[in-house]
């Protein structure tokens, strides 16, 4: 079995959001903390763990310039065999549609059987790409993956319909999958782990390694600012009495939108 | 001579021939038993234990011959004593009796050492009783072990018995021989009282008596020869070179992850997954042990009911290194050691905290063995789900809180605390203050912190700091076996504590002590808080007010800063120095000390006991009375503080770190004074 | 006029907001597609509010696969042009519509909070980094159809819309479209313990709280504000609540909208298990309680007086 699990890294969101800074009226996104995409990790964990079980090749494809090999390495340090850069568009780096083309290129040339991706981004939050890709290759897609098997002749995909629902499919090769949390726990990496992958060879692939055309006639969605939701930031101690406070507080969850939702 | 052995034929043997078959076929087991057995420290990894020899005699001579430590449980110990010093003098009558069946009367050496004897031989044969009567009625609880399926007693008892029986074989074979021929002097007075009751008796049934007396002796005493290497009688022989061999370096000192000339980024394998990654030391740890379980006893996991006994892990590691190596039977390969028994559980349990090493008789290291396991773990990915995410935020951003690097500066939220600066390298920062993690992010540690910061303001001891670069200290994602980070963590503190060059450096958390001492490599004088506070309280530079309520308070001693670093005095010459303020102890203190949970990667690890430590150890504060439980350490305070308030027991025993404690003792002229030198 | 194509999912109860969408690029042809095995009641709600209907009836959409839905439905897109192609950006939406993208090859835009009309741009919303930041999109319509997903209740279904009844046109299901996903089984997941990081709302319960029946007051805020229950660890250990409602370091993450804390001190090892951003409003008796650091609204005060207050309040809302 072949196995591609497709990477992004994203900017690190921890407590203390460093990497959003407003500048003039929109908000920038500076980030030097660049990690592997958290659904990334199982699509990646998920791979591993097929091979292991059941033998064949895992690679990991993330498509940028050479910072995305900190994500590539850090699944390499997971166990999968191998890693392929692939070489963004050079009309637009971030658009879902560009980055499908890319991957579908790396798919055609190498030929998984199973192609994982994380459910979404952590940072844009689209989860277009992996349905993108199965579509341009024609490819079934199963989307938000609780539970991977494969059974000998077809894959075993449970996996996440409305609301507290999930469902089990059978499904054949080859398959688009995207990863949900509950598929498994990502297996740790060892800063030490992470240091022997360091000087592993990461191939870059361009457009032509991936006999790719360019992709014709698409139109691409025009990116306009990013600005903060208006929101309370500071912890405000109401006060008044109960029933004074009870309402202001109504009035803010209000504001919040929280009863609209 | 009287009736000698040597002289009489037993079953057709003459007593030379009779012993020498005997002894030929005991040494000739024992020898094989014991190669099989020492064997299997070859199979182990290299070790260096020879260094400083005249040390390590000195070493072994109080804790092996002396056993110091066996005090600690005063009843087995005492009975342990008896037995063994008593042993060595039976030791030398039973070589006697065994040359007894070439030379006939060569076992009679006279009155002085016939009574000491008598006297040695009365005591041990009391204390085994007593020993017996224990195990079978009183059985101390220590003795069970709900990780281990078999019961242990049993062999103890047969061991008891069997000692029972060579005092007493030796017995009628001296009476008999009294009876036969009432003697002189040099008799043994044991000897002399039993012959009374054989009285009676035909010169041939006492001749037949004492010959098969001493032969049953003999053979008793070559048969618990041979059968040391079967059982936990083994220590009989292993105790000593187990002590002797013991682990030297300081006890907050861990084992290396590479050894010296080596990287660790080059070694082929990391830590210990199968039995024989162990080194040949580990290996002779598993074989020394008795069984006492005062490691189990004194554990916090085992105690609040998590999946850890040390003693089960060393006997499960012994009945694994058994297997793979039987005494008649083809050698097997190496085992992966989860075989034994031992469970991935019980290994992310241990806190480091010590407390079974410092319990152990012989001397047997745990800490080392748990560390080198998890590294192993570590680097097969195998890690507990909820220590993934500190452990990146200690990647990422150098706490395990996962907070983003300070930009404002940490102390000031307090304003009575504007003296401490950013250590600017190039200037000389004189003594520096170095935070850690806790005091850093956690808000409550950060309280702690700023306490100690005020004091120090107080008695005008000008601290630097260096927040702004300072990461974690590693210290415990080195004891989660996490090396790699741990060493990235080191490297990144350790430049910037070279270029700032510090006369010293204050912690105020122990683990940062433990670290900086022992984990790190630069030469520098690391202090606690609690050293500088009791040195200003002792200088005058502190005022504590007279004019104070009186209070009963107990302090819970941090494992890195006692039983790992070693203080435990300046902490009670501090408290006392206070006026109004009475220290009650706990009975578990200083270095019995009951950890509280761990600090750092602990908090985040889910305690798999019914119980948490911290509930635990309040309780034990509890029983002291005292209005107040005081420590020294950011983590012992968040997990007592929140067991305190987890249990709704806050109004009736407080907490807080000494520093506070002091800092609300603090005269107000003192804190007057120095405003007004400021102002 | 502009030419909408609302994509209807079966199970989506929230499909009529779309229309909400619609409205903003009045005035439009309002197409819907429908799918399943039988599209009676589904063809009667929407024959008030669109011009035209496609039903796609297949016994494969009984339970709606959406890998067949998405290849029986793009070649009508391709033929049909809409402006805008509109779905829910529910679980199966999230299947569905990067797939319609992917087979056409128009451009798709995920996850829509609001579109305005602006300066004779069409700019749509969307929320990123978990709702940290907002971003603006400009909406090539008229160059290129978009395929757009939107966030179910971003939007009001509206009060009207001029419409006649709709046309019906059932759709041809090829032949030669062979179903490649087999359904097995459907699973309840949440039959094993709540799950509360699926709640938007979460009430938490701390300390404050000094005995079992005391939880009920939370409990019926929780009701009131159709929110789930969290909790810190001491009343988990004391056994008043599941394990799955523990909230921190060494319970569950969540991921709210509301977090309403009740009696809950704040220590890191509960706050650390909240992510994202959410509205965070607390009540504790201690003005100095670390919880006030984290809270968007803080009130203090007694949690027996005030809880109930709130309740009451909040239902009064509801009415």
């Amino acid at each position: 079995m072949k196995v591609m699990v497709c990477l992004k890294q994203v900017p690190d969101a921890g407590e203390g959001e460093a990497f959003l800074q407003q500048v003039g009226e929109e908000v920038q996104v500076a980030c030097d903390d660049w990690v592997l995409n958290e659904w990334d990790g199982f699509a990646v964990e998920a791979a591993v763990h097929l091979i292991e079980e059941h033998g064949g090749e895992s690679m990991a494809v993330s498509i940028g310039d050479e910072a995305v090999e900190g994500v590539l390495r850090r699944a390499l340090a997971m166990g999968v065999d191998q890693a392929w850069r692939l070489q963004p568009d050079s009309n637009s780096a971030d658009d879902s549609m560009r980055l499908a083309h890319s991957l579908m290129g790396a798919a055609l040339t190498w030929k998984p059987d199973l192609i994982i991706c994380g459910a979404m981004a952590s940072d844009s939050g689209n989860g277009l790409v992996p349905g993108i890709l199965a579509g341009k290759l024609q490819w079934p897609f199963v989307a938000l993956a609780t539970g991977l098997k494969w059974d000998g002749k077809s894959f075993l995909v449970r996996h996440e319909i409305h609301q507290g629902m999930e469902s089990l499919e059978k499904i054949g090769a080859p398959l688009v999958v995207s990863a949900q949390s509950g598929l498994n726990q990502p297996r740790y990496v060892s800063i030490r782990g992470i240091r022997r992958v360091a000087k592993r060879e990461i191939p870059m692939k361009n457009m032509a390694d991936l006999s790719l055309s360019p992709l014709q006639n698409h139109v691409e969605l025009v990116d306009l600012k990013r600005r903060f939701p208006p929101s309370g930031a500071h912890a405000e101690i109401l006060q008044g009495s109960p029933q004074e406070q009870i309402s202001q507080v109504i009035q803010r969850m209000r504001e919040q939108g929280v009863f609209t939702s | 001579m009287n009736h000698s052995p040597s002289a009489h034929p037993f079953l057709g043997l003459s007593g030379p021939w009779l012993q020498t078959i005997l002894m030929v076929l005991a040494f000739g087991i024992f020898s094989w038993t014991l190669y099989r057995r020492l064997g299997l420290l070859r199979r182990g990894k290299r070790a260096k234990r020879l260094d400083r020899p005249l040390h390590r005699m000195a070493w072994t001579w109080v804790y092996g011959i002396l056993q110091i430590r066996q005090f600690k449980y005063p009843v087995a110990g005492v009975l342990h004593m008896i037995i063994f010093f008593g042993f060595l003098l039976l030791l030398l009558r039973s070589c006697l009796l065994m040359l007894e069946a070439y030379f006939g009367g060569v076992s009679e050496v006279g009155a002085v050492y016939a009574w000491m004897k008598d006297a040695a031989a009365l005591a041990v044969f009391l204390a085994c009783l007593f020993a017996l009567f224990r195990r079978v009625f009183l059985r101390p609880s220590r003795y069970s072990d709900r990780l281990l399926p078999e019961h242990h007693s049993g062999e103890a008892l047969v061991i008891l018995i069997w000692i029972l029986a060579i005092l007493g074989s030796d017995a009628m074979f001296e009476a008999a021989g009294q009876a036969l021929l009432p003697a002189e002097e040099g008799a043994s007075p044991v000897a002399a009282g039993l012959s009374g009751y054989l009285e009676g008796m035909g010169q041939a049934t006492l001749l037949q008596v004492r010959l098969s007396s001493f032969w049953l002796h003999n053979v008793l005493v070559l048969g618990l020869l041979c059968y040391l290497p079967l059982g936990k009688h083994f220590h009989v022989l292993l105790a000593l070179p187990n002590v002797f061999l013991a682990n030297q370096e300081p006890k907050g000192k861990l084992r290396e992850a590479a050894e010296a000339g080596q990287a660790f980024e080059d070694l082929e394998q990391v830590g210990v997954g199968k039995l024989f990654d162990l080194n040949w030391k580990d290996l002779l740890d598993f074989l020394t042990c008795t069984h006492c379980g005062r490691c189990t006893d004194q554990c916090p996991a085992y105690a609040t009911g998590a999946p850890l006994s040390p003693r089960a892990f060393t006997l499960q590691g012994r009945k694994l290194a058994y297997k793979s190596q039987p005494i008649w039977k083809q050698t097997n390969g190496n085992p992966d050691f989860w075989e034994s028994g031992f469970s991935r559980d019980g290994l992310w349990s241990c806190t480091t905290c010590g407390a079974c090493e410092e319990a152990c008789p012989v001397m047997i290291e745990y800490v080392d063995k748990f560390v080198d396991m998890r590294r192993f773990q570590m680097e097969i990915g195998e890690v507990p789900e909820e220590l993934q995410k500190p452990l990146q935020s200690l990647e990422r951003r150098g706490n395990p809180f996962g907070k983003a690097r300070l930009r404002a500066h940490p102390f000031l939220n307090s304003e009575k605390v504007p003296l401490v600066s950013d250590a600017v390298a190039g200037e000389s920062v004189g003594d520096l203050y170095f935070a850690d993690s806790a005091a850093l992010y956690e808000p409550r540690a950060n309280q702690a912190a700023v306490a100690f910061l005020e004091l120090a303001h107080l008695a005008e001891h000008p601290l630097g700091s260096a927040w702004s670069k300072e990461v974690d200290s590693g210290h415990d994602a080195r004891r989660f076996g996490e090396e790699g980070l741990f060493q990235e963590l080191r490297d990144r503190n350790q430049s910037w504590l070279t270029s700032l060059q510090p006369n010293s450096v204050v912690v105020t958390d122990p683990h940062g002590l433990n670290a900086l001492k022992y984990d790190y490599s630069q030469d520098l004088p690391v202090l606690h808080a609690v050293e500088l506070v009791e040195l200003w309280l002792q200088e005058g530079r502190l005022q504590v007010s007279n004019h104070q309520e009186s209070i009963q308070v107990s302090f819970h001693d941090p494992c890195y800063l006692g039983r790992r670093g070693g203080i435990f005095e300046p902490v009670r010459r501090l408290i006392s120095s206070l006026p109004k303020v009475e220290l009650v102890e706990m009975e578990r203190n200083r270095s019995w000390s009951f950890c509280c949970g761990g600090g750092s990667l602990n908090l985040f690890r889910e305690e798999l006991g019914q119980q948490r430590m911290a509930q635990y150890r309040l309780a034990m504060a509890l029983e002291t009375g005292a209005d107040l439980l005081l420590t020294a350490c950011p983590y012992c305070l968040l997990n007592l503080e929140d067991a305190a308030k987890s249990s709704n027991l806050q109004s009736w025993l407080g907490v807080q770190d000494i520093c506070e404690f002091v800092l609300s003792r603090v005269s107000p002229e003192n804190t007057h004074e120095k405003e007004g030198v400021k102002a | 006029m502009k030419k909408v194509l609302i994509v209807a999912q079966p199970e989506d109860s929230c499909s009529m907001e779309l229309l909400g969408v619609a409205e903003v690029f009045q005035p439009c042809l309002i197409q819907v597609a429908i799918f399943g095995d039988d599209l009676k009641l589904s063809k009667e709600k929407w024959t008030p509010w669109a011009d035209r209907i496609l039903g796609f009836e297949h016994p494969q959409l009984q339970w709606f696969d959406t890998d067949f839905a998405a290849r029986v439905l793009a070649p009508v897109l391709l033929e049909e042009m809409p402006d805008l192609i509109l779905t829910s950006r529910t679980n199966p939406g999230l299947e569905l519509l990067p797939v319609l993208s992917g087979i056409t090859g128009f451009p798709a835009f995920s996850d829509c909070l609001r579109v305005r009309f602006e300066d004779g741009d069409w700019i749509a919303d969307k929320a990123e980094f978990e709702g940290k930041v907002i971003h603006s999109f400009r909406l090539p319509v008229g160059e290129v159809p978009i395929c757009m997903s939107v966030r179910p209740g971003s939007f009001q279904t509206p009060a009207a819309i001029q419409k006649k009844a709709a046309d019906y046109q059932l759709m041809s299901v090829p032949d030669h479209c062979p179903p490649r996903r087999e359904f097995l089984e459907l699973l309840d997941s949440s039959a094993e313990g709540v799950d509360i990081r699926k709640s938007k709302r979460l009430v938490a319960v701390g300390r404050g709280i000094e005995d079992q029946e005391q939880l009920e007051v939370a409990e019926s805020l929780a009701k009131a504000l159709n929110a789930e229950l969290a909790s810190t660890r001491p009343l988990v250990d004391q056994g008043w609540l599941e394990k799955s409602r523990q909230v921190g370091t060494s319970g569950v993450t969540v991921n709210p909208d509301l977090y309403l804390t009740v009696g809950v001190s704040g220590s890191f090892q509960h706050m650390g298990g909240i992510q994202g951003k959410p509205f965070i409003v607390a009540i504790n008796r201690d003005p100095k309680a670390p919880v006030f650091n984290y809270a968007n609204v803080g009130m203090v005060g007694d949690l027996f007086e005030l809880v109930p207050l709130l309740e009451q309040e909040i239902l009064k809302l509801g009415e």
